[in-house]
């Protein structure tokens, strides 16, 4: 590694963005309207003007032919997310190298996806949506929803991980030995300045680009596909717990409406 | 010479550097080997391609010695000869059909070249004759070159007693990241010895080598004392890449020499070397070499690179997945996903796909020699993707079956080579010399491409799909190129007689909807019926051509499109005939209109209708009146027939009537003439014709004193004059007619877009006043809410002005 020095220097600093190529972040809707229910999820680029999102909420409920009253309720949820985003951009971010493991464990319609790899989370021309292309691809898949969903969840992670780094990166400038023996590091394996190369560290200190055989199948992806009676088993749990969930909801906003009211 | 020979040059180093990949099955193409036969070249370039028996051996040997041969493998081409490739995937009793075959070829050719290559430790030494040998049935297994015993693996095959043969061997060896690595024995001191040993066992060529290589390049030679190899550098152990010497590759070429494969890669990725980072690399995955990052250094990209290529390499036959690869890898997907997808781009991996394609030989290839010890790449200025090994094994053995004169076949044999080797037989050359097939998806592009002209890039051809599409490489862009038109088939203007006449009934059919015109007409484009058309010589001179057709369709048409006339016409023919009949008893006397005599009677046989009528080439005075018009074949009248013929039978006669009464009443002499008659007034008066005929006939000076029986005899022709007079009003009419059907139609169409624009507004107008309610009702919920916030706020208020009050009571 004598030849390729990295700049001593640390990268600047830059504006709170997705550390991918294209500006884009997760948002998830779960709409409920009049007992029909919307779930959805998509990229939205914050490049767009915000304005945007009353017309994209209005598109969403023609195209998917729903009462109009989904229109400020999608809007309202958008903007939340939006906001969200917003607020955190005013924050800067690190652009170094930080390698870190993502995970996908997913599952669209009937095929259900695992997998690991390592993501170079502040790698500004990352491509979650070509990666998942390849990925789909390679594994022969042939449901184009998988891919979006592959490269939403990458995103998700990411935008996760991005978050986090700008709870804990004014500490991690301050103390990283601090971090690397408390051991709850998100970026454990790397914790030397989280490049690659920690991972390519083998015990004997020399440094290989192949990972050891034994750890292949784990960044390997597996695929299964579900009979039809599996996903709807899935999907009533799925609805079940939401429902349990909700109706928490709505007793502690009953609570909080009585508790505000007297 | 050696210029002249220059291409010979380069497939010798072509099949020798080159990654190919088979299309026979998996592991048959570990079964490689490569037979270099120097002899009867067909480039004719050398003094000594004249026949296989004038290359000698002896011309070689001098060559040889003369230092030319220098130990490398394109030196031998320098003789002049052909080069051979034979993959030797045959199956087990072809084997030796195959050997013996082939031993007669090499006898013939002279001078025979042979490169081994070590299959497996048992097989393995043969470095002479592995390409005949070529352990077809056995499985070379992956990783276990002569390397692992190479003292075994030299000595021991048994199957290959009696292969040295004269001429040099070349041999592959295998080093880990100098896969490349090559050598020829030079023949000098080993000549004898081959001899020797030629009768016996290949153990001597395994000698041979050891010893030759000192005398040769052992400077600069990368490949290792094959005593040393280990295989453990063999990427296709697929064991232990822990210790793969990926990660030391310094160390590597010294240490292992492995078995050496055979690939192909594409020409336009000739740039590519095992030992060192091209600038296209540099360019493309800029990531690597800005030094941002610990992880992504040159060296850990070289590595990435080499890991891949060789995992590729293990098995050429099917595709290397990203998703595969990664998993092995330490390191951001995304970038090695870059490394993956640019080496997919250049065809350094995955290459077998596609490449059945073609297999255009590049002309004139050119050598890059850059790197000693690296990938040598054959460059030919016109890139065709490169072919995959076809079925190449029935070609030659085939081609080496089927030959009784082994200097012949040779020839054949090396010809059949051509989809491995950019060598084509001259006249095969010549015929593909225009031919251009795009370097990204491999269709024909011959007639318009866009060639690159960076000079990385040389020879890089892209169709015009490819193009637009941007497939421009990686480091290239639009820029680099220039568009090239290639000569374009001069067979395709040619219009046969039959294709014209099918476009003229086309155009007659449809009129100027030219898509349909050119369906019909089907053997040529849009564009071309169009030109043709345009192009048609129209007139007499067309005419003449086309008279010796009777009635064309289109005259067909026409008559029916003149239904009206049809009646009167029957009468002109009638009276045609008569004329006709009159020149025939008196021939003397109608000396004008004998010369068209034979065309009346031709044309009287099938006149039948206005347009023949039209055309009697007799018709001189009528011809010179109306010459534009008289000719059916006038774009004017065909569409006049047509006209007619669209606003239907009863319109077109009401018409005509009404056209005919008014050039009466212009002309009232017409009045009695028998085709202003024809409607009303039948039979005609034959003599009122006359009166017509005579003014037109005094035109004619000539014929001014010529007896009043030939007026008559003339009368046929003043009819068609008048007639035609009749029919251009008809047709006029009918057009008007049509015009103002077309009008109506498009008053319709304009009051329908009317009420379209209008709807369309009440709907814009009516979407507003929605979108108004909504904001009213988002309004009002505001409202609402806001008022409660007010009555929550006065509760409050109230609840505290009591509670003082309490409290002030109190205190």
């Amino acid at each position: 590694m004598k030849n390729a020095q990295p700049s001593t220097s640390r990268p600047p600093l830059v504006k709170f963005r997705m550390p991918t190529a294209e500006n884009l972040i997760p948002m998830r809707l779960d709409v409920e309207f009049e007992g029909r229910r919307l779930k959805d999820a998509f990229t939205w680029n914050v490049e767009d003007p915000d304005i945007e999102i009353y017309p994209f909420a209005k598109r969403i409920t023609m195209d998917m032919d729903l009462p109009s009253g989904f229109t400020p309720l999608i809007s309202q949820q958008m903007q939340t997310q939006l906001a969200e985003f917003r607020a955190l951009e005013a924050q800067e971010m690190a652009t170094e190298e930080r390698v870190q493991t993502l995970r996908l464990d997913l599952r669209v319609n009937n095929i259900v996806i695992h997998d690991q790899f390592l993501w170079d989370v502040n790698n500004f021309e990352s491509d979650p949506e070509g990666f998942a292309r390849g990925l789909c691809k390679d594994l022969q898949l042939e449901d184009p929803e998988i891919a979006p969903a592959i490269a939403l969840s990458i995103r998700e992670q990411l935008y996760e991980i991005a978050k986090q780094n700008i709870a804990t990166g004014r500490e991690t400038r301050i103390s990283k030995k601090v971090r690397r023996e408390s051991g709850v590091d998100f970026t454990q394996p790397s914790a030397l300045g989280s490049s690659a190369v920690n991972f390519m560290r083998r015990p004997n200190s020399k440094i290989s680009i192949v990972r050891r055989k034994n750890e292949w199948d784990m960044f390997e992806p597996t695929v299964g596909r579900l009979s039809d009676k599996e996903v709807e088993a899935i999907d009533a749990r799925e609805e079940r717990n939401a429902r349990i969930k909700r109706r928490q909801e709505e007793k502690e906003d009953a609570y909080t409406n009585r508790y505000v009211r007297v | 010479m050696a210029d002249d020979n220059e291409p010979l040059l380069k497939s010798a180093e072509f099949s020798e550097n080159l990654a190919f990949t088979p299309s026979s099955s998996k592991r048959k193409r570990a079964a490689v080997g490569e037979h270099l036969a120097v002899g009867d070249g067909e480039d004719g370039g050398g003094g000594e391609s004249g026949s296989g028996a004038e290359t000698s051996l002896e011309s070689f040997r001098s060559k040889r010695r003369d230092g030319r041969v220098g130990g490398r493998a394109r030196d031998v081409d320098g003789m002049g000869g052909k080069v051979g490739e034979i993959v030797s995937a045959v199956e087990g009793t072809e084997t030796t059909r195959k050997r013996k075959s082939l031993e007669k070829v090499a006898a013939a050719a002279a001078t025979t070249a042979t490169v081994g290559m070590p299959e497996d430790d048992a097989s393995s030494v043969s470095p002479t004759r592995e390409g005949l040998r070529n352990g077809s049935s056995k499985k070379r297994k992956p990783g276990v070159g002569f390397g692992d015993d190479p003292s075994a693996g030299m000595n021991a095959d048994p199957s290959d007693e009696g292969r040295v043969s004269q001429g040099l061997r070349l041999r592959f060896t295998r080093s880990g990241n100098s896969l490349a690595a090559k050598k020829v024995v030079p023949l000098a001191e080993e000549e004898k010895r081959t001899r020797e040993t030629s009768e016996n066992t290949d153990v001597a060529g395994a000698r041979i080598r050891d010893g030759s290589q000192g005398g040769t390049r052992s400077g600069e030679e990368p490949w290792a004392m094959p005593s040393q190899a280990r295989d453990q550098t063999h990427p296709s152990t697929g064991e232990d890449y822990d210790s793969v010497p990926h990660s030391n590759s310094g160390k590597v070429p010294e240490k292992a020499a492995l078995t050496r494969e055979i690939y192909r890669i594409p020409a336009y990725a000739g740039w590519f070397s095992w030992s060192k980072i091209h600038s296209n690399e540099k360019r493309s995955l800029v990531e690597f070499f800005d030094g941002k990052s610990l992880s992504k250094t040159p060296k850990i990209y070289k590595e990435y690179r080499d890991f891949i290529i060789n995992k590729y390499r293990e098995n050429p036959q099917r595709t290397l997945t990203f998703t595969e690869v990664r998993r092995m890898l330490i390191g951001d997907v995304n970038s090695i996903r870059r490394v993956f997808d640019f080496l997919d781009h250049w065809g350094l991996i995955n290459y077998h796909a596609g490449s059945e394609i073609s297999q255009e030989p590049s002309p004139s290839p050119t050598i890059d020699d850059g790197v000693p010890s690296g990938v040598r790449v054959a460059l030919g200025p016109v890139v065709t993707p490169i072919p995959g090994i076809i079925s190449y094994l029935q070609q030659t053995d085939a081609s080496l079956a089927s030959t009784a004169v082994p200097g012949l076949q040779v020839q054949t044999f090396l010809s059949r080579g051509n989809s491995l080797l950019p060598v084509a037989p001259v006249g095969e050359a010549e015929k593909t010399a225009t031919k251009v097939n795009c370097s990204s998806c491999g269709g024909d592009c011959s007639k318009l491409r866009f060639h690159c002209q960076d000079e990385v890039q040389v020879g890089l051809d892209l169709c015009p799909a490819c193009f637009k599409a941007g497939k421009c490489g990686p480091g290239l862009s639009a820029q680099n190129f220039v568009r090239m038109e290639g000569e374009s088939d001069p067979g395709s203007d040619q219009w046969t007689t039959k294709e014209t006449l099918s476009l003229l009934e086309a155009i007659a059919r449809f009129g100027d909807n030219w898509n349909q015109v050119a369906d019909y007409v089907s053997t040529k484009s849009r564009a071309e019926c169009v030109k043709q058309f345009i192009r048609l010589p129209f007139g007499d001179r067309f005419l003449s051509d086309a008279g010796a057709e009777p009635a064309t369709p289109q005259d067909r048409d026409m008559n029916s499109g003149m239904l009206a006339n049809d009646r009167s016409e029957e009468r002109i023919s009638d009276e045609a005939h008569e004329t006709d009949e009159n020149r025939h008893s008196d021939g003397e006397k109608h000396v004008r209109s004998g010369g068209g005599l034979g065309n009346g009677e031709k044309y009287s046989g099938s006149a039948d209708g206005m347009g023949s009528k039209l055309i009697r080439p007799e018709r001189q005075i009528a011809a010179k009146e109306l010459s534009p018009f008289q000719d059916v074949n006038t774009p004017l009248l065909s569409q006049v027939a047509l006209m007619s013929a669209m606003v239907g039978p009863r319109v077109a006669a009401a018409a005509a009537e009404a056209a005919i009464n008014t050039i009466v009443e212009d002309e009232p002499a017409l009045a009695s003439h028998p085709i202003t008659n024809g409607f009303s007034v039948l039979p005609v008066a034959q003599q009122n014709c006359n009166s017509r005929s005579r003014e037109v006939t005094m035109l004619e000076t000539k014929e001014q004193e010529l007896p009043a029986e030939h007026v008559e005899g003339e009368s046929g022709g003043a009819p068609s004059a008048v007639q035609l007079q009749v029919g251009i009003a008809t047709s006029l009419a009918a057009a008007a007619v049509n015009a103002r059907l077309l009008a109506d139609q498009e008053e319709r169409e304009m009051e329908l877009l009317m009420t379209d624009i209008i709807e369309n507004q009440l709907k814009t107008l009516y979407a507003k006043l929605e979108h108004f309610e909504e904001l009213e009702l988002l309004l009002e919920k505001e409202r609402l809410q806001v008022e409660q916030a007010r009555q929550t706020l006065f509760a409050h208020q109230m609840l505290s002005t009591e509670s003082r009050l309490h409290l002030s009571r109190h205190g």
